[in-house]
C-alpha cells in the first residue's frame, strides 16, 4: 500500500467532505428553525458558482470583491427564498414545502441554464493550478483552501451562536418558536436570518468547490444530496452531526471510488445513507425521539 | 333513475370513450402522447396508494418505473420472450423492488424516507448506465417489440391505446375499491395516526410494505406501458430523479389520496409541455413556478377544487341519491329492525369465569435513561372487574399502560394476558390477544369517517386481503357486510348513531372520546385500557361514560383505567391500585384506598415532609 496515495486521497476527501460539511449545515440550520428541509440547498450552492464565475470572467473583478458581492448576492436571495418557498406554506404539512423547494430548485436550474447556457464553466483560482507537495503529499491547493476557509467558518459559526445575543436569540427561536415569541424575540426576523446564513453557507461551498469541478447547472443537486445524506448520518438536527457527518461521507466516498468501483462513486453515500438509517437511525449524534403515547 | 342503470352508466361511458378515441384522434403524435400520459397516470396511481393512502412520501416512483421498464424490455428483447409475460415481469420485479426498499425505510418517515428513496433511484440509475451486460449502458435498449394478439401485432400507437386504456381503467377500479376495504383503512390508518393504527390491531410494518410493493408494482406496469409503446427505446436518463419528483408534482396536484386526480394530474403535465411549447428554452422554469404556485394557491389540488364546485356538488347529490346512500341507510336500518337483539347480540367476551386473574404483571419496569419511570410494579386484574390505576401527575401510570398496550418495551417484567406473554410484543400482536385502549390526548383516524374509525376497529376479526380487496370478490363484500353491521351496533351502544358518515375530527371532543371508545369495542376486547377517559368531559358526559362504562362491564369486558377524576374512580372501581414515583403504594377496594395513610401523603404530601 501506497501511503503517499492514502493521503492524497485523505485530503481530497477532506476537502469535498468539508463542502458537504457546509452545504449539511444549510440544511440542519433551515431544519432546526423551521422544521423544513430544503430540498433547493445543493441550488444554493451552485448559483452562487455561476454568479462568481461571471464576476471573474466577464467584469474581470479581483477575487476577494468577487466574493464578497457574491455573498451579499446570496443573502439577499436567502431573504428571497424564505418569501417565495417557506413563508406562504409556513402552516401547512411538511409536504407542500418540500415540493415547492423542489419546485424552486428546478426553476434556479433552468434559469442557471438560460442565462449562462448549458455548457460547462471553468471558474478561475485563487491560487496557482500546479500542485503542491507537502510532506511528500501532493495534493490540489485549493483543498488546502477549502479545509482553511470550512474550518474558519466553522469557527465563526461556533463564536456566533455561542457568544452573541442574535445567536441566542436564532437558538431559542429553534428551540421553541412560542416561546421566543413570548419573550419579545421577533421570531419571523430570526427565521429570515437563518435563511440568509443559511445560503451564505451554500455560498462559501460554491466559490469553493467552483474551481476543482466545472461549474454546471447539475453541480448542486449532488452535492445538496449527498450533503443531507451527511446530515443523517451525522443525526438529523445537530451541527456537529452535519460536519462530521460531511467529512465522514466525503473521505469515504474518495477510498471507496478509488479501491472498490470508480463507477458507483456516487452511490457510496446513499449506500452509506441505508445502512446508517437500518442500525442507527437517529444517526452519529442524534436522539431518539420517541413520540409519546 | 335505478341503481341498476346508474352502475352501467360509467362502464357505458367509458367503452365509448375508449372506442371512439382514436377516431377522433388520428395523428399519432397525439395518440402516442395519450398513451405516455396513461403510463404516467398508472405511475402515479401506484404513487397515490403509498402518499395519497398510507401517507409515506416516496421519491422513487420513476425508478420503479423503470425497474418495470426495463425488466419487460431485457425479457422481451435478450431473452425473446413474449411481451405479455413481460407485463407480469414487470409488475412483479418491481413490486419485489417496492419491498427491498421498504424493509429498510419502515422506521423512517418523512424526510428520511424521502431521502433514502432518492438514494435508492440514483443507485438504480447507476446500474443502469453501469451494468451494460444487462442493460446496454447509457445507450439504452432499443428495437423493444409491440405486444401481440394471435398474429395481430399491436404496432400502431392506435392500436396499442386499447392495451393501454383498458389497463388503466381496471387499475383505476382496483385503486377505488382498494380505499373502501380493509386493506386500504389500514393503509389509511397508518397515515392518519400510525401509533393507534397499530394499538387498533394493524400490522404497521406489514401494511407499510405492502404499499410500497403495490405502488412499486403499479409503476412498473406503467413502466412496462411506456417500454412497448411510444419510440420503443429506454435509456437510463428517462428514469431520474427529476422524473420521480415530476410523478410526485402529478400526484399532489391531482389531490393527495384522490385517484382520479391523479390520474388528471398525470394527463394535465403530460399535456402541459406541448402547450407551452412555445416558450422554447424558458419552459422548464415555468413549469417549476408552476409547481410553486400550485403548491401555494391550490392546497387541495384539482381534486379539492373539482369536489367544490357548484356542478359536482349538485352531480354528486343526483349520483347518492339512490345509489350508495340507499345501500348506507339499508345497512343502518338493517340492526335497527331487531334493535333489542342487535344490543343483546353484542355481547362481547363471555361473562363467565369472572373472578379469575386476566393479566398478570410481575416485576415491570420501565427506566428511560437514569429515569425510573416504572420500577417493579406487580399487579393483576381479574376479569369482569373494573380496576383503576391511580397516583400523582408523573407517578407511570400511562407508560405502564403503554407497556401493557405494546407501545414500550419493558426494561424488565413480565406481562400475562389470559396466560399469553405478551412483554415486549408488538401492539397489533397485543390487540389481537385481546386488549384494546384509548389515549389520554385523543388519537382517532382524523380525517377518516366515524364509521371508518369503528371499521378499524374491526381489523383483526377480518382477513379480506390485498387481492380480494383489489378485485372486491364476493367474500370480500360478504365480509365486508358483516362488519359493517358490527361497526353500526357498537356507534349506536356508544351513541353515536347517525353521527356514522361524519369526519371524525368534526366531532365535539366529548364525541371523540366516545368514538375512541368505540373503536378500541369494535376489536371485541377482553381486556380494555381506558387512559384517562374523563379528562376534558363536563359533568354531563362524565355521568354518560361512567354509565357506558357499567355497561360494557356487564357485556363481560374488564376494564383497566387510569382516571385522574376521583368521583369517578371511587364510583366504579372494584379494585384500585395505586402508584408512586414508579413503585406501587397501596392496593385494594375503594373504601380502604381512601384510609390508606400512604395513598394520602402522596396525594396530599405529609406534614413531616413539609416540616
Amino acid at each position: 500500500m501506497d501511503w503517499s496515495t492514502n493521503l492524497q486521497m485523505v485530503a481530497a476527501g477532506l476537502a469535498m467532505g468539508s463542502i458537504y460539511a457546509l452545504v449539511a449545515l444549510g440544511f440542519v440550520l433551515i431544519f432546526n428553525a423551521v422544521n423544513v428541509v430544503n430540498f433547493a440547498q445543493g441550488e444554493f450552492a451552485m448559483v452562487p458558482a455561476f454568479i462568481a464565475v461571471w464576476l471573474l470572467t466577464s467584469l474581470n473583478l479581483p477575487f476577494a470583491l468577487a466574493c464578497v458581492i457574491t455573498v451579499v448576492f446570496m443573502g439577499v436571495f436567502g431573504i428571497i427564498f424564505q418569501r417565495i418557498a417557506y413563508y406562504p406554506l409556513r402552516n401547512r404539512s411538511f409536504l407542500p414545502v418540500v415540493i415547492s423547494t423542489i419546485g424552486v430548485g428546478i426553476f434556479l436550474k433552468n434559469g442557471a441554464q438560460m442565462i449562462f447556457g448549458a455548457e460547462p464553466l471553468s471558474m478561475p483560482r485563487p491560487t496557482s493550478a500546479t500542485a503542491v507537495n507537502i510532506l511528500g503529499v501532493i495534493m490540489d491547493p485549493q483543498y488546502i483552501v477549502i479545509i482553511i476557509c470550512t474550518l474558519a467558518l466553522l469557527g465563526f459559526q461556533y463564536f456566533f451562536f455561542e457568544k452573541t445575543l442574535l445567536g441566542k436569540k436564532m437558538l431559542a427561536t429553534a428551540q421553541d418558536k412560542q416561546m421566543a415569541r413570548l419573550l419579545g424575540i421577533p421570531v419571523a426576523t430570526m427565521i429570515v436570518i437563518t435563511f440568509v446564513y443559511s445560503s451564505i453557507l451554500g455560498a462559501a461551498a460554491g466559490i469553493l468547490v467552483g474551481p476543482v469541478f466545472f461549474v454546471t447547472k447539475d453541480m448542486g443537486a449532488m452535492i445538496g444530496l449527498k450533503a443531507f445524506c451527511s446530515a443523517i448520518v451525522g443525526g438529523f438536527g445537530s451541527v456537529p452531526g452535519a460536519i462530521l457527518g460531511g467529512v465522514f461521507l466525503g473521505v469515504i466516498e474518495v477510498f471507496a471510488s478509488y479501491y472498490i468501483s470508480c463507477a458507483y462513486r456516487d452511490a457510496f453515500a446513499f449506500i452509506i445513507l441505508i445502512l446508517v438509517l437500518l442500525l442507527r437511525p437517529q444517526g452519529f449524534f442524534g436522539e431518539k425521539i420517541a413520540e409519546k403515547a | 333513475m335505478n341503481i341498476r342503470i346508474k352502475n352501467l352508466l360509467i362502464p357505458a361511458l367509458l367503452v365509448v370513450v375508449v372506442m371512439l378515441l382514436p377516431r377522433f384522434v388520428t395523428s399519432s403524435y397525439w395518440l402516442n402522447l395519450v398513451n405516455l400520459s396513461i403510463s404516467f397516470s398508472i405511475a402515479c396511481l401506484g404513487l397515490n396508494i403509498v402518499l395519497g393512502y398510507t401517507g409515506q412520501l416516496s421519491l422513487a416512483q420513476a425508478a420503479f418505473w423503470g425497474v418495470g421498464a426495463y425488466t419487460s424490455a431485457i425479457l422481451t428483447t435478450h431473452l425473446g420472450l413474449p411481451v405479455w409475460l413481460g407485463m407480469f415481469a414487470a409488475f412483479f420485479v418491481a413490486a419485489l423492488c417496492g419491498v427491498l426498499l421498504g424493509i429498510p425505510t419502515l422506521k423512517l418517515s418523512g424526510h428520511y424516507l424521502a431521502m433514502a428513496t432518492i438514494g435508492f433511484g440514483i443507485i438504480l440509475q447507476l446500474i443502469l448506465v453501469n451494468e451494460i451486460w444487462l442493460t446496454n449502458g447509457s445507450d439504452g435498449i432499443t428495437k423493444i417489440p409491440s405486444p401481440w394478439i394471435g398474429s395481430f401485432e399491436l404496432k400502431d400507437p392506435g392500436t396499442f391505446f386499447y392495451v393501454a386504456a383498458i389497463s388503466l381503467i381496471l387499475l383505476t377500479w382496483g385503486a377505488i375499491h382498494l380505499k373502501d376495504s380493509r386493506v386500504g383503512r389500514a393503509f389509511m390508518a397508518i397515515r392518519e395516526n400510525e401509533m393507534a393504527a397499530g394499538t387498533t390491531g394493524v400490522d404497521t410494518t406489514y401494511y407499510k410494505i405492502m404499499a410500497f410493493a403495490l405502488s412499486a408494482g403499479y409503476a412498473g406496469f406503467g413502466g412496462w406501458l411506456f417500454a412497448h409503446s411510444c419510440s420503443h427505446y429506454i435509456s437510463p436518463d428517462t428514469f431520474s430523479f427529476e422524473q420521480s419528483v415530476i410523478m410526485l408534482v402529478m400526484t399532489v396536484l391531482g389531490g393527495s389520496g384522490s385517484v382520479i386526480g391523479a390520474i388528471m394530474g398525470a394527463t394535465l403535465l403530460t399535456m402541459l409541455p406541448e402547450v407551452l411549447r412555445f416558450l422554447k428554452d424558458s419552459y422548464m422554469m415555468f413549469y417549476a413556478a408552476g409547481i410553486v404556485a400550485i403548491m401555494i394557491f391550490m392546497p387541495s389540488g384539482i381534486a379539492g377544487l373539482v369536489k367544490n364546485l357548484p356542478v359536482s356538488l349538485r352531480s354528486r347529490t343526483w349520483w347518492n341519491a339512490d345509489s350508495t346512500a340507499a345501500l348506507q341507510v339499508a345497512a343502518s336500518t338493517t340492526p335497527l329492525k331487531n334493535a333489542e337483539a342487535g344490543l343483546r347480540s353484542f355481547k362481547i367476551a363471555d361473562c363467565s369465569g369472572s373472578g379469575e386473574v386476566l393479566l398478570t404483571v410481575k416485576g415491570l419496569a420501565k427506566h428511560f435513561g437514569g429515569l425510573k419511570a416504572v420500577d417493579g410494579v406487580d399487579m393483576e386484574v381479574r376479569r369482569g372487574e373494573i380496576q383503576a390505576l391511580i397516583g400523582p401527575n408523573g407517578s407511570g401510570k400511562t407508560t405502564i399502560l403503554n407497556m401493557l398496550s405494546g407501545l414500550y418495551i419493558p426494561t424488565a417484567g413480565e406481562i400475562s394476558l389470559g396466560g399469553a406473554a405478551i412483554a415486549g410484543k408488538k401492539s397489533h400482536i397485543i390487540t389481537s390477544l385481546g386488549m384494546a385502549r384509548t389515549f389520554q390526548n385523543i388519537r382517532l383516524f382524523g380525517e377518516l369517517t366515524v364509521l371508518e374509525n369503528v371499521l378499524i376497529g374491526r381489523h383483526c376479526h377480518s382477513q379480506a386481503g390485498l387481492f380480494t380487496s383489489i378485485l372486491h370478490l364476493p367474500s370480500q363484500k360478504a365480509e365486508e357486510a358483516g362488519i359493517r353491521a358490527k361497526a353500526l351496533t357498537i356507534l349506536e351502544f356508544v351513541g353515536l348513531k347517525g353521527k356514522e358518515f361524519a369526519q371524525a375530527n368534526s366531532l365535539p371532543y366529548g364525541q371523540q372520546r366516545l368514538l375512541e371508545l368505540a373503536r378500541a369495542l369494535a376489536s371485541e376486547p377482553q381486556l380494555l385500557l381506558l387512559d384517562e377517559p374523563a379528562a376534558g368531559l363536563n359533568a354531563a358526559e362524565t355521568e354518560v361514560l361512567v354509565d357506558l362504562l357499567f355497561q360494557i362491564c356487564t357485556r363481560g369486558i374488564t376494564i383497566l383505567l387510569v382516571e385522574h377524576d376521583m368521583n369517578l374512580v371511587m364510583n366504579v372501581s372494584d379494585h384500585i391500585t395505586v402508584l408512586n414515583f414508579g413503585r406501587k403504594i397501596a392496593e385494594g377496594s375503594a373504601e380502604e384506598i381512601e384510609k390508606n395513610q400512604e395513598v394520602i401523603d402522596a396525594y396530599l404530601g405529609t406534614e413531616v415532609g413539609n416540616a
